[in-house]
């Protein structure tokens, strides 16, 4: 009697460590999941913060440096309505070289346009290039925006552009890039629209993505007149 | 059965510690991804903050040099310790450097920069070797926690005005066309805080910006806090979609901004920072009793009473002696007549030339005779021993010599009765205590209309003076008013707390070479407002210059076919100004064609620096 009584307890007990042990298992595969994902998620996020404050430093440099009379933008829409703008800008090759200064006036003589703009495809591609344009004559160095910019923006094959050195991929996961230079205060506004996409998610089969979202002013300090 | 009952226990607990493991396994994968993540948004915090310190040393340097334009030109002498408290900063020097230190506490950063300041000139040869003649240059590096910044920049004086056309108000151009043009090799630019209307700049190429040699000018910039209007035939329209900007800026070649947002400044000069030739001779009317406080000088022709001497053009013939005419008539005479109260209507004193003859000559007829014939009059032999106006009971007139009234020690203000027109030597500032209104007049019944008056500054090629021409300047408390008569000449009109009403002859009329930056030009400064008015309808008008009011300007060209503004219109709109007879802002009105061109290089002979060494500067360069 005490035996069979010890029989059924045994398996009772078997049978609820069983259920204890699938729900846990239940429960450990589910944060397991969930933490997968997370971190999954986060990896992909600041993956993408990352390429935005590599952007941003880049951008920040290059704009700060510039001419704000001297910038110019080639508005671009995408097919589904998406900005993918040119934006250029003048530079110096090296703004150590005292020669590379006017005699007179002791300004920067521009001798580089710096072009950055998003390819026309999706997700675009966000593309940092110096060019070295020649200087029309009878000036000196380039005092003028960059003419026909539009032309010289190439999605396929960017590195091909006339008079490009250098050529940098920033990014390959832009939804969309917008430059507006804002007469009003002589100032530049960048937006930027980053949707990096990560792995295939189990329960739609569809990537998961990030959307992040910036909006810059940025202030070119060799602008002359300033306003 | 023993073990049965420790089998269970011992899958729950491997179980337990498995999800343990996995959980803190996790958990430190987490901790370290956001550890590092959070490592790098600290450290791009600190570097932004870094920047952030570089730029705010950039703003104190041009705030300092703008205030002191000697500082940093020499090694400082001692800590001078300073804390502005509004940015948190604290500065010290290092005395016997070009160094200064400091910390700013809102951004947790440190600095250390030098400055070159050759912002006057030589300097010594350390500041010469890093600020050229003209420059201020500053070198710093900031530390915020583990980021550092450098930056570089290179700063120079800026203008004080930077546009043709300047404004805290309105800007109106009433005409067919406007041409905006600059000398400047940077800008040309009109800017106004109030609303501008420009002809058709949505129409056509009504407005545009334009080079020297008719090129088009993509400098140009029409900028306002307020709106832009295009005129045209069916009223001013609104310039505000992104459209019409763009149409805009296409017709005009320039940009187009209305609703601009960045400081904008219009420097509030006073008297003492126009420039007035300090080797010019003073002269005041103090010496003169009737005219010391200033008033209004008309040129008028009056009925009066005279008695006079005059011979015949002979004596007699043949053995007939004929003499000479005597007596008292009343007749239309040329007078000059002041008034210490501009709007009295009667004169406190009045004036007429001694040997003028020719207005009351043809009142004393020539003697008829049938045998001898007619005894003319000799006009050299007119003699006016008295003159009365009877219209003025109790005003003497009185007779000056040399057919003008006379001010100065030397007659360096010669109001010409003859001529009708007012002299100043090129080479006196005359400062006058009161108003200075110079009219013409023709009375009720007169014959013939008195000729609008003339104010001659005058100017005189001297090689010695700056800018190779002396001009005479006037300086007047009230308003100064020529508005019925022409100015001619190079000069400076300044009135402290009144208007300036005048019509300025052509710039091209006068004859040294107007396309020179030195000498040509007349300043006009007005403590209320300006009214510029074309004193020749039928021809184009050229105004060169500055133009500076501290409420508001109208410019009126008469219908003149071309009117053309060389140098800057400056209306300050102080709010402190009142009863002021004109529209707000700057109105250019009666003119086909306007055209405004920017020279800086003129500016800077009628305008000092700030008072108290003040400046403003703008960036030549900087770099990182």
């Amino acid at each position: 009697m005490s035996s069979r009584r010890r029989g059924g307890h045994a398996l009772l007990d078997l049978l609820l460590s069983l259920g204890l042990l699938s729900t846990l298992l239940v429960l450990l595969f589910g944060a397991f999941g969930m933490s997968t994902r997370i971190f999954g998620e986060s990896t992909l996020r600041q993956s993408a913060e990352q390429q935005l404050k590599t952007v941003r430093v880049l951008l920040e440099r290059d704009v700060e440096l510039t001419s704000f009379w001297l910038i110019n933008v080639a508005p671009r829409d995408y097919s589904d309505g998406t900005a993918r703008d040119g934006l250029s800008m003048v530079g110096l090759s090296d703004w150590s070289n005292t020669s590379l200064f006017q005699a007179g006036t002791q300004r920067p003589a521009w001798d580089r346009q710096i072009v950055w703009y998003a390819t026309e495809d999706s997700p675009a591609r966000l593309i940092r290039q110096i060019a070295a344009p020649p200087v029309a004559a009878p000036a000196s160095y380039l005092n003028k925006p960059y003419e026909n910019l539009r032309d010289k923006l190439s999605n396929n094959a960017p590195e091909s552009t006339i008079n490009v050195l250098s050529t940098r991929y920033l990014s390959a996961d832009i939804l969309e890039f917008e430059a507006v230079p804002k007469y009003e205060n002589a100032t530049l506004r960048v937006k930027l629209h980053l949707r990096p996409k990560g792995n295939y998610r189990a329960q739609s089969m569809e990537k998961s993505e990030n959307h992040l979202q910036v909006d810059w002013i940025f202030h070119p300090k060799n602008t002359w007149p300033t306003l | 059965m023993k073990n049965l009952n420790k089998t269970p226990k011992g899958i729950a607990l491997i179980t337990v510690m498995m999800m343990v493991g996995v959980l803190i396994m996790l958990t430190a994968a987490f901790f370290e991804m956001y550890r590092s993540h959070f490592s790098l948004t600290r450290s791009s915090i600190a570097t932004q903050r870094a920047q952030a310190g570089c730029e705010s040393v950039y703003e104190y340097v041009a705030f300092r040099l703008e205030r002191e334009k000697t500082w940093g030109a020499k090694p400082f002498p001692d800590r001078g310790d300073s804390k502005l408290v509004n940015s948190e900063m604290t500065i010290s020097t290092v005395p016997g450097s070009h160094v200064f230190t400091g910390e700013i506490e809102s951004l947790d950063a440190t600095f250390t920069a030098t400055i070159y300041n050759n912002l006057n000139g030589g300097g010594s040869t350390e500041v010469q070797n890093k600020a050229p003649a003209g420059t201020a240059y500053c070198v710093v590096t900031t530390n915020s926690r583990e980021s550092s910044r450098r930056a570089e920049f290179l700063l120079d004086v800026a203008p004080l005005f930077d546009a043709s056309v300047l404004t805290r108000a309105d800007l109106r151009v009433d005409a067919e066309k406007l041409n905006i043009r600059s000398t400047d090799p940077d800008r040309n630019m009109i800017r106004a805080e109030g609303d501008i209307e420009v002809p058709g700049i949505l129409e056509g190429n009504q407005t545009q910006f334009l080079t020297q040699d008719n090129r088009p000018d993509e400098r140009g910039l029409l900028w306002t806090k307020s709106n832009i209007y295009s005129g045209g035939r069916g009223g001013p329209e609104i310039v505000d979609t992104d459209e019409k900007i763009g149409l805009a800026s296409k017709n005009s070649h320039g940009k187009v901004v209305p609703k601009g947002d960045a400081h904008f400044q219009i420097y509030d000069i006073n008297e003492d920072g126009l420039v007035i030739p300090e080797d010019a001779k003073l002269v005041t009317l103090n010496s003169d009793p009737v005219a010391k406080k200033g008033g209004r000088w008309t040129f008028v022709r009056r009925m009066g009473k005279v008695e006079f001497e005059v011979d015949y053009s002979r004596k007699g013939l043949f053995g007939r002696d004929v003499k000479g005419e005597t007596g008292e008539r009343e007749m239309w005479v040329d007078v000059l007549e002041f008034y210490s109260d501009p709007d009295s209507k009667t004169p406190t004193a009045v004036y007429r030339g001694a040997q003028r003859n020719e207005d009351i000559l043809k009142t004393v007829p020539k003697k008829v005779d049938g045998v001898f014939g007619d005894f003319d009059i000799d006009p050299g032999s007119f003699k006016v021993s008295s003159l009365s106006i009877p219209e003025y009971t109790s005003v003497s007139v009185e007779i000056v010599d040399n057919d003008a009234k006379t001010y100065g020690d030397h007659g360096e203000i010669r109001f010409d009765l003859t001529k009708q027109e007012v002299t100043i030597n090129s080479d006196v500032t005359v400062e006058i205590d009161g108003p200075f209104h110079v009219t013409s007049e023709t009375a009720l019944g007169a014959e013939t209309a008195t000729p609008p008056p003339v104010l001659n500054l005058g100017y005189k090629a001297n090689s010695s003076a700056d800018g190779g021409v002396t001009k005479a300047t006037i300086i007047a408390k009230d308003t100064i008013s020529i508005k019925d008569g022409v100015t001619q000449g190079l000069g400076r009109l300044v009135s402290r707390r009144g208007n300036v009403e005048i019509q300025p002859k052509s710039a091209d009329s006068v004859s040294i070479d107007i396309n020179s930056n030195d000498g040509a030009g007349l300043l006009v400064y007005a403590g209320r407002d300006v009214v510029l008015t074309n004193p020749d309808q039928t021809k184009n008008w050229k105004f060169r210059g500055l133009v500076y009011a501290r409420h508001a300007i109208e410019m009126k060209g008469g219908g003149a076919a071309k009117a053309s503004f060389e140098g800057t219109i400056v209306s300050l709109n102080d709010k402190n100004v009142l009863g002021s007879p004109v529209q707000k802002g700057i109105n250019f009105l009666e003119c086909k064609e306007v055209e405004f061109i920017y020279n800086p290089a003129l500016l800077s002979k009628y305008v000092r620096e700030l008072p108290n060494q003040q400046i403003q500067v703008q960036t030549v360069y900087w770099k990182r």
